[in-house]
């Protein structure tokens, strides 16, 4: 590997593949992949078409070996171009414990069950992988290449759908065919029993969730509801083993996601009372914080309830609470921000007058914005889009800085990337 | 159920509206299933045999936003390996544990458990308000000021059979649980500040229950009722 990257000039052969197919300054990511898919192993392969050839031919020395190289600097771009932005949504979303743009990849009509697991795999191959950032000459002179590299020899969907085939068959049939297979010497009678317990389990284990809702449940006991629907799983030869597992690790994370939500929803309030009373000491990034909040991606009545709860920490008298203050005090955040809270608690009587101005400029600002270029339009004077996205960005880091509950619930709705 | 219906039932429970039960619980419980796959994939990503590969996964878990405990768990495991395995791993690995404020092996001379609590936080106060009752017990119902401040809490000012009164708290939000708590109230209508009446002699318990005692001779029933009446906010001591 050490010497291919050292000896070819891999860099200038990607950089001229990447003006061919229209991505200029991609030329280290695609030499990266040459170095990988050079140290792929090659052998024949059977073929639907003839006999087994091998795929990538790539042999020093050979008469065709530029012309090869070249063709598949070429073919790496290509499907650079065309799969780039999916892949790199998959390692964003990752990030995020998100796999979307992955479950939208491999849905084949096959049942979610199926999905998961092989999710599970495919994740962990991308994240094996690096991103196109991480693509380097470097980095691809330290790595050994793997059969499972994906390095754009094929389009994105493709090579994901060469996955989904060669595992499914062996390590995930779907939950229907598993039933029927635990099933094989039961009656017909018993084998309708046996789908009618399983779908009651998983319509169970929806319907425990959904009660947290509704019914302001403490979170042990739903956990502990969770231990009874995997024992009537159990208890019915639903799950192997390794579902179980799954279905433990699932429950785990429950916890946490709702945890998690829990207290983003509480959250809500004081940031939202932060944003209006504290950070009336810089205009323009209080006003870019509100129209990150209204923004049109969001759902109308999220938007019009945030709007509310706003206008609601203005008129109640009891903000900005101790904690506020305490929080805002304690926090790293500019000295006016903390005195204008304090201004509020301790002269009740010119509350009206002080919050006047924000009134006025909740009532004027628009009702929703399209988007950063449209929050920009609505700001007094001229102001790019990037200087809106630096001060939604400023925005959140401040908002870290007093609660991360605050940070959380803001990157939600003004950047969906929560 | 789309990723943007999931989105959107999360949102709306998030600020507080109304959701359909079972989109909220189908988007539940996908939020759950994506991040067991992730961190499923982020342990193969830590056990890859290329310590390149390894140490691009351990850096991904830096810049991540939270660090699941299994995957914390693993990073301490090869953070601490020391004379076995590549020492960029082990770096890589001690740099997100360092990354998510977690404790790193051999860090200060001391090796760290990533499953250990992390330390309490600062900020714990509670605004609450009293509801006065008809009925002789309990004698004042309390609640929270902002119900999604302690969604679960409940409260009473009760009197015991020798005539003391007692603050007693359920469901106190996780923030409180372990802590001490003081109780202070507006002693005066007009007053701005608050006073500690109140220390609770046992620290709330860890499914946030916890009682505090009122000296019988801070004031009589009727003065404390005025007081509670006037202005509440429950403190979670320093200590």
């Amino acid at each position: 590997m050490t010497t291919l990257v050292d000896e070819i000039d891999l860099v200038a052969i990607a950089a001229n593949a990447c003006l061919r197919t229209g991505i200029p300054g991609h030329e280290q990511q695609v030499a990266y992949c040459l170095a990988v898919l050079h140290g792929k192993s090659d052998p024949p392969r059977a073929s639907q078409h003839g006999p087994p050839a091998r795929t990538y031919k790539l042999d020093v020395g050979a008469d065709d070996y530029s012309q090869r190289l070249g063709d598949w600097a070429d073919t790496i771009a290509g499907h650079m171009r065309d799969s780039g932005v999916m892949y790199e949504a998959i390692h964003d979303e990752v990030d995020r414990y998100e796999i979307t743009t992955l479950r939208r990849l491999i849905r084949s009509g096959k049942g979610d069950d199926i999905v998961d697991a092989l999710a599970d795999g495919l994740a962990a191959v991308l994240t094996s992988g690096p991103r196109l950032q991480d693509m380097t000459r470097e980095l691809a002179r330290e790595v050994e290449p793997g059969g499972n590299h994906y390095v754009f020899q094929s389009p994105l969907s493709q090579w994901v759908g060469t996955i989904v085939r060669r595992k499914s068959p062996r390590e995930t049939d779907p939950l229907e065919a598993r039933t029927e297979q635990c099933s094989g010497d039961r009656t017909p009678g018993e084998s309708e029993r046996v789908t009618a317990e399983r779908d009651e389990v998983y319509r169970t284990l929806v319907a425990r969730i959904a009660a947290l809702a509704d019914t302001r449940d403490l979170l042990s006991n739903t956990i502990g509801r969770a231990d009874q629907i995997e024992r009537s799983a159990a208890q019915i030869q639903l799950a192997s083993t390794d579902e179980a597992t799954k279905l433990q690790q699932i429950r785990a994370e429950l916890a946490y996601v709702v945890d998690e939500l829990r207290k983003e929803q509480r959250g809500v309030g004081p940031m939202l009372a932060y944003i209006v009373l504290a950070m009336r000491t810089a205009d323009k990034l209080q006003r870019v914080t509100i129209l990150s909040l209204r923004v049109a991606s969001l759902e109308r009545a999220v938007v019009d309830h945030l709007a509310h709860r706003m206008r609601a920490a203005i008129d109640d008298p009891l903000q900005p609470t101790p904690l506020l203050i305490a929080q805002t005090q304690q926090a790293k955040v500019p000295g006016p921000r903390s005195a204008a809270l304090e201004r509020l608690r301790n002269a009740p009587a010119s509350r009206a007058a002080e919050l006047r101005p924000v009134v006025r400029m909740l009532d004027q600002l628009p009702a929703t914005v399209g988007d950063v270029a449209a929050i920009a339009a609505a700001l007094p004077g001229k102001v790019s889009k990037g200087s809106v996205a630096t001060m939604r960005g400023d925005a959140a880091k401040e908002l870290a800085l007093v609660d991360a509950r605050y940070e959380h619930a803001f990157r939600r709705y003004a950047m969906a990337t929560r | 159920m789309s990723a943007a219906a999931d989105r959107r039932a999360l949102d709306r429970f998030v600020a507080g509206l109304d959701v359909d039960e079972d989109a909220l619980a189908t988007a539940i419980v996908g939020k759950a299933v994506d991040r067991t796959v992730v961190v499923e994939a982020l342990l193969k990503a830590l056990a890859s045999p290329q310590p390149a590969l390894a140490v691009l996964g351990a850096q991904r878990i830096a810049r991540m936003p939270d660090v699941a405990k299994p995957v914390a768990a693993q990073l301490t495991l090869i953070a601490a390996g020391e004379d076995e395995g590549d020492e960029r791993v082990r770096t890589a690995c001690a740099a997100a544990l360092r990354a998510h404020g977690l404790p790193v092996p051999g860090d200060d001379g001391k090796r760290g458990n990533p499953l250990d609590p992390k330390p309490v936080p600062v900020f714990a106060r509670l605004m609450l308000r009293a509801l006065m009752m008809r009925s002789e017990q309990p004698i004042v119902s309390l609640e929270p000021v902002y119900s999604e401040d302690a969604p679960h809490m409940r409260g009473e000012l009760s009197e015991d059979e020798d005539d003391v009164l007692h603050v007693k708290l359920t469901g106190l939000p996780p923030e409180f649980h372990g802590r001490r708590l003081e109780l202070s109230v507006r002693r005066d209508v007009d007053a701005r500040e608050l006073t500690t009446i109140a220390t609770a002699q046992a620290r709330v318990s860890p499914d946030g229950a916890v009682a505090i005692r009122i000296e019988p001779e801070l004031g009589s029933v009727a003065d404390i009722r005025r007081w509670l009446a006037a202005g509440i906010e429950l403190v979670a001591s320093e200590d």
